[in-house]
């Protein structure tokens, strides 16, 4: 059986200096040993007192091994050197038996894109962390504690920062990345490696099904986008529309898909269908093209800062179609970028502001106090998010002596067990999967504000 | 909706245009491909924003500090990535990865700067807002501001290469970068020039390209950065008319596949026309077979 325990060697400090020859190849050894590679000797000064001067052997280095977890008050004048990784054990679960009370902290990571193209969405989602982080350490019960990192919206520093997650900081729990792509590439590590995942504003199908370490609590645009076209067809009239996405991003191509889908079975004709690069900044000619078609609506799945660019050079070009949208549309950034342009839009929404479930109004209030701003929907469901890994952590009763693998273990399982909760979002559904479902709502552009569409 | 397309196609050509004559300067001197172009053409429309809607500037003044700034960042950036180089005669691909090097402290710099968000820019700041609308076809004047200013810029660097004193160092630095020097061109000081004027002009293209779209971001120079190298490849490296009219072909090769194509292969379509180009005339449409070995 494998054990990740992480090992304190203690050695009395004045061996260091005349024995060095003998010390250091030991605890190479030793390092060799751990078949994990990033398991390095550290040298940090310890409070240990013992017979200082006598010589140890590299068969004393692995008997002080087995005191770990065994932190006596042993002193001064003492280097320790400490050993993470994981060991091999040949024994049974030998340190796992003394199981006492709960962990006092529950170390979580979270990776968002703070900069580059979609951290316009990562504001209000740090905001929740900080709020929601408040709220539960006033709570009884373990602690938690976030460490948030940068991903600067791509994959591969997801991946990077996943991985140092998960081996170097031994995360129990990962919230985050921002959007599907990033989590298509990075959440299967976490998988592999047994580490639950919490997702709180990736709306992409299928991220779940990367495995059962998956949670999410954003809501997916396909479970939604329906009632937006039923809205426009019902509200506006709209009998023919243009679609337009980006087609390098998987969160947009589901989305158009949703709509190609629910556009279909509500007798909606589709004139045609162009398709945008991510940080393309020029779509006069797709939307010449479009003009030319003159649809009643123009169907927009993309990213924020595309969605802007559409919208507004679309008006320059003297479309005047209504637009109707996913996600993007419900962030304020868009709204405010797009201005005028985006008069009379529409698009779903799994949370709004005005919301009466009793959660949101505390929720809102708060939040406004805090931030001086708005919250929106991402907001929402990275508060909940916390919220219910707060819940999942006083389930889980993982102990001190819990090893990394099963405090994860434990905290998924904990996890997988809650089915509804009932927070800022509303009632939430968790289906087996892991999707959260909720009532959500139709969302108009009315005088540069969201309103609801009854 | 044809008319309203050759419209499209003609502006983004523009902006093709300008960036890549800049390029194709220093390449048809150096011989070396300036991957920190893309990064100072986006340092002018960032730095432009920063002008008009932190400083409250107009649109005019804050063009000419932008430029003049891309201008001075050009000689930086030679002293800093080329020149240190060059006078240990480094070879062909010891700049390209230094001047990479400088792009990305340049991105990275913008992104401390300015931040990381795609920014707005103020609507009053921006001249030239209305719109020509002849019949079907809406023209903004802003495009047709840089149509012109594009057409001009261009005559003005074809005049400074062809009939100046710097343009003649220019050429012969070109023809043979020894023989030059010892006819007493001085190399340092022109090669200084050539970096002035290629950066600015990328400056204006930056500036431009920012109001007209309305948004900048520290990330806007990569995809103009390879559009850029299959504008010259395409009229011939080095050859600044070629660069006018590679990026004008480019530009409706791309508008073209949206037409009658699809959208989806948009971007393809300039690495398709650049593809054939290479097995046709290997030199670009303009090129001189001297650049065949590049």
């Amino acid at each position: 059986m494998m054990y990740n325990i992480r090992l304190t060697i203690l050695i009395p400090i004045g061996y260091g200096r005349e024995d060095k020859g003998n010390l250091w190849p030991a605890l190479d050894t030793l390092a060799r040993d751990c078949p994990e590679r990033h398991a390095k000797p550290r040298v940090f000064p310890a409070e240990w007192r013992s017979s200082a001067g006598r010589r140890k052997t590299r068969e004393e280095f692995l008997m002080f091994t087995k005191l770990a977890g065994a932190p006596a008050r042993l002193g001064r004048n003492v280097i320790g050197l400490s050993v993470a990784g994981l060991i091999a054990a040949a024994s049974g679960p030998a340190a796992a038996q003394e199981a006492s009370s709960t962990i006092e902290t529950a170390d979580l990571g979270a990776v968002y894109a703070l900069t580059g193209p979609v951290a316009i969405y990562s504001t209000t989602i740090q905001n929740a962390l900080k709020m929601a982080l408040e709220d539960v350490n006033g709570m009884d019960g373990p602690k938690l504690d976030i460490a948030l990192e940068d991903d600067r919206s791509n994959k591969n520093d997801a991946i990077n920062v996943y991985q140092k997650f998960i081996q170097r900081d031994q995360k129990l729990l990962i919230f985050g990345p921002l959007i599907g792509s990033q989590t298509f590439a990075a959440a299967p590590l976490a998988q592999r490696a047994g580490v639950p995942v919490m997702l709180t504003s990736v709306a992409t199908p299928g991220v779940t099904d990367i495995g059962d370490y998956i949670f999410r609590t954003s809501v997916e645009s396909a479970t939604i986008i329906p009632s937006t076209v039923e809205a426009a067809v019902d509200k506006l009239g709209i009998e023919t529309v243009a679609q337009i996405y980006t087609n390098d991003d998987q969160f947009s191509i589901g989305e158009y898909e949703a709509f190609d889908g629910a556009l279909t079975e509500n007798g909606v004709e589709i004139l045609g269908v162009e398709t945008i690069r991510t940080g393309d900044v020029d779509f006069s000619a797709q939307l010449t093209k479009i003009k030319s078609l003159d649809p009643d609506a123009i169907v927009i799945s993309s990213q924020g800062e595309e969605s802007v660019g559409l919208m507004t050079q679309a008006r320059e070009l003297g479309i005047d179609a209504v637009f109707l949208g996913g996600n993007a549309f419900n962030s304020s950034g868009v709204l405010k970028d797009a201005g005028e342009a985006m008069e009379n839009a529409m698009s779903a929404t799994p949370w709004f502001a005005s919301q009466e479930n009793e959660a949101n109004l505390e929720f809102v209030k708060r939040y406004r106090e805090m931030f001086d701003a708005d919250p929106d929907w991402l907001a929402a469901q990275t508060y909940d998010a916390v919220m219910i890994v707060k819940q999942a952590v006083d389930a889980a009763g993982i102990t001190p002596d819990d090893g990394v693998a099963d405090a994860r273990t434990k905290l998924r399982d904990a996890l997988a067990a809650i089915e509804t909760y009932d927070g800022v979002l509303g009632k939430i559904e968790f289906t087996d999967n892991g999707d959260p479902v909720v009532p959500g709502a139709v969302l108009q552009v009315k005088n540069g504000k969201h309103e609801l569409v009854e | 909706m044809i008319a309203q397309q050759i419209i499209n196609a003609l502006s983004q050509g523009a902006y093709y245009a300008l960036f890549a004559s800049g390029l194709t300067l220093i390449f048809g001197v150096l011989d070396i491909l300036n991957l920190a172009h893309g990064a100072i053409f986006m340092w002018g429309a960032l730095m432009s924003w920063f002008l008009m809607a932190e400083m409250g500037m107009g649109f005019f003044p804050a063009l000419a500090i932008s430029v003049v700034a891309c201008g001075v960042i050009g000689i930086l950036l030679d002293r800093a990535a080329f020149k240190p180089l060059r006078d240990r005669a480094a070879g062909h691909l010891p700049p390209l990865v230094s001047s990479l090097a400088v792009s990305f402290i340049l991105v990275n710099l913008a992104e401390r700067f300015f931040g990381t968000r795609v920014v707005r820019f103020p609507s009053d700041a921006v001249p030239f807002s209305g719109t020509l609308e002849l019949g079907d076809v809406r023209l903004p004047m802003l495009q047709v501001a840089l149509m012109c200013v594009s057409v001009v810029l261009m005559f003005a660097l074809w005049y400074m290469v062809e009939r100046t004193k710097v343009g003649r160092s220019i050429r012969a630095l070109q023809e043979n970068p020894d023989v030059a020097r010892l006819m007493g061109v001085d190399v340092e000081r022109t090669i200084a020039w050539m970096f002035v004027v290629a950066s600015a002009l990328a400056g204006v293209a930056g500036v431009f390209l920012g109001v007209a779209y309305n948004s900048a971001s520290p990330y806007m120079g990569h995809w103009i950065d390879l559009k850029g190298f299959a504008v010259i490849i395409l009229g011939g490296m080095g050859s600044i008319p070629g660069a006018v009219l590679g990026g004008l072909l480019i530009a409706f090769a791309e508008t073209a596949t949206v037409v009658y194509l699809s959208s989806d292969y948009r971007d393809a379509a300039a690495f398709v026309v650049l593809m054939a180009m290479l097995l046709i005339k290997p030199s670009g449409l303009l090129g001189s077979s001297r650049e065949v070995r590049a």
